[in-house]
């Protein structure tokens, strides 16, 4: 049995593939071929990637150290101009963020917080929901990654709903960097009685740079208590991801005004992978376009676009909130 | 792996086993299938396992780390053939010491049907052959990898296999040692996710796992290999022949899947069987 089990150990090698080394070639061509097979925004943004390749894998030597390796790699990825593209060691994490840094701020906590919710706000899970005067509510939620469950948003609405008059609600989902697309779905499903098409996402089924498949997307009503109201969504850049998402969601029904900047973007569902010398890469590997075509990778346009203006902020106002006040009134 | 040779006078009978009078001629053992009854037992496998994946839908590297086996099965002796209903599940812990975060939770399932004709004896020698149908699902969890957290394989297969068993007396007693050897002629691989994310956005607009639709149109083929040695020792009675069985499977595996992307798995196990006899 020993015998066996010797054997069997030593001649297995003989059926398997080699492993990939961790050398600083190998493991910047695994880099670039994970992209190369998984990211899928290499059209929409006119990315040749193969000319990306002769431009970096030049400069990769057998004596570089792993923080010149990474910077390499970080370098490379960088022209994918992508917020979903990260390359992540116990050093460091590689990122795109110009999708907001180039942007105004346009949300400042500290203004909400000190001149429209005033400690007078409830928190329904992971909302601060707060009334701001008559027949106009306001909701604040920070990340699509904090759960928020039915009897939440059962919370929520029934407030609206016995508030009597007719109540509006300012959704503010400015600085959200994402999180959970479930949460956004549940959310949109609040706001809307019938079933409405909000885009159409394709996946990356195949190592080609155009070989997707699609699926439509709809928003279907929630079977339980519904606000039919108007809404008014609040955006900045640093809506990211999920909340891209959301915003497509919310944008396409009728009751609803998104008011603000455009969001940040990152319509592509990321892919990882394990590479050799213990990193980890994660990419955007899929698309999203809305019901007119327009892919959500750079951002959901809002209706009203609105910048805080420095006059505001030094009064401690908000315009987007105000322009949303207007609006609802 | 389906023991042959039995221990000697549990049935209260003998066969002498000469093999062309050199100085085994001293050994005896009883067969199990030269008894007209047909017999069924209760089988208990329990093992532990080394095990070593590689799955390029997850990456280029191997993770290896130990598991563990439990399986049940009914196992039918006939005077002609052998035949076994098995169904067994496993569970493995991967990693790669180089990078913490990269566990993998291997979590498989299957059933497998077993027929072996008995062929002609020779000497101490006892041969069997036929074939085995297996199916297997095989799950594996990797939390690091978020949107790309599961893997799924459904396998099918046919097999053929032979069985040796051969009894040796020494030291004045007998052991019985037992072979098997199994390969695949026909295999199929249905594999999830369909290319590399397991995650996406789903009709309703939530996050969903990949449907079950992509999963069935892209199949693949597999390859097969099971290799076992065990040693086998009676501990019943007159009454009741149960015996147990200790030894060391080797099991390999290949799936070819859609756009090249291959998966090997190869385990490594100690395996403690059990046989109790219900009829």
């Amino acid at each position: 049995m020993v015998l066996m089990a010797i054997l069997f150990s030593s001649c297995e090698k003989i059926f398997m593939e080699d492993q990939a080394g961790d050398d600083p070639a190998t493991v910047f061509d695994e880099v670039w071929t994970f992209a190369d097979r998984h990211y899928s925004f290499f059209e929409e943004k006119g990315v040749d990637w193969d000319a990306i390749y002769e431009e970096y894998h030049t400069k990769v030597r057998p004596d570089m150290g792993q923080v010149e390796l990474f910077d390499l790699c970080a370098a490379m990825l960088y022209e994918l101009r992508d917020g979903h593209v990260n390359l992540l060691s116990s050093f460091d994490r590689s990122r795109y963020w110009e999708w907001f840094l180039e942007s105004p701020e346009n949300f400042y906590y500290s203004i909400v917080q000190r001149h429209y919710m005033k400690d007078r706000q409830r928190y329904i899970g992971p909302l601060q929901f707060v009334r701001l005067e008559e027949d106009i509510y306001y909701v604040y939620y920070s990340s699509f990654a904090n759960a928020i469950s039915e009897s939440n948003l059962n919370m929520l609405i029934n407030t609206l709903n016995s508030a009597g008059g007719r109540p509006g609600l300012i959704f503010d989902v400015r600085n959200n960097g994402g999180g959970s697309p479930d949460n956004a779905r549940d959310i949109a499903a609040r706001f809307t009685g019938e079933q409405r098409f909000a885009g159409t996402n394709y996946i990356k089924n195949g190592p080609g740079h155009e070989d997707f498949i699609a699926e439509e997307v709809y928003i279907n009503p929630h079977e339980g208590p519904r606000f039919d109201g108007d809404v008014v969504v609040l955006t900045n850049r640093r809506s990211y991801s999920a909340t891209t998402y959301f915003a497509q969601y919310m944008k396409i029904l009728p009751n609803v005004t998104l008011v603000g900047d455009t969001t940040g973007g990152g319509g592509g569902i990321p892919a990882f992978r394990d590479l050799p010398n213990g990193w980890m890469l994660r990419l955007s590997s899929s698309r999203f376009l809305d019901p007119d075509g327009n892919s959500i990778e750079s951002g959901v346009k809002p209706h009203v676009s609105l910048d805080l203006s420095p006059e505001s902020l030094r009064e401690g106002r908000d315009d987007i909130i105000e322009k949303a006040i207007e609006i609802l009134r | 792996m389906l023991p042959e040779v039995f221990a000697g006078q549990i049935f209260g009978r003998e066969d002498c086993l000469h093999s062309g009078g050199d100085d085994r001629g001293h050994l005896r053992a009883t067969y199990l299938s030269d008894l007209p009854d047909k017999l069924t037992f209760l089988k208990i496998d329990q093992g532990f396992s080394k095990g070593l994946l590689f799955d390029q839908k997850m990456s280029n590297l191997y993770y290896g780390g130990p598991g563990g086996v439990l399986s049940f099965a009914l196992h039918r002796r006939a005077p002609s053939h052998i035949s076994e209903w098995h169904f067994a599940r496993a569970t493995f812990q991967y990693s790669r010491p180089e990078h913490e975060n990269s566990l993998v939770y291997n979590f498989a399932g299957g059933a497998r049907y077993v027929h072996l004709r008995r062929l002609e004896p020779r000497g101490p020698f006892r041969f069997y052959a036929g074939g085995q149908a297996d199916l297997t699902g095989d799950f594996r969890i990797i939390p690091a990898m978020g949107n790309s957290f599961l893997f799924a394989n459904a396998l099918g297969s046919l097999q053929p296999r032979v069985d040796v068993s051969y009894a040796l007396l020494l030291f004045d007693r007998e052991w019985h040692f037992d072979y098997s050897l199994a390969a695949s002629l026909i295999g199929y691989n249905l594999g999830f996710p369909e290319y590399g994310t397991s995650y996406r956005i789903g009709e309703d607009g939530g996050s969903t796992l990949q449907n079950m639709e992509s999963f069935l149109t892209h199949p693949g083929n597999t390859a097969q290999i099971s290799s076992s040695v065990f040693y086998r020792h009676s501990f019943g009675n007159e009454y009741n022949p149960n015996w147990f069985r200790i030894g060391y499977n080797w099991e390999y595996l290949r799936l070819d899947g859609n756009h090249e992307l291959r998966l090997y798995n190869v385990r490594h196990q100690v395996v403690l069987e059990l046989y109790f006899l219900l009829n």
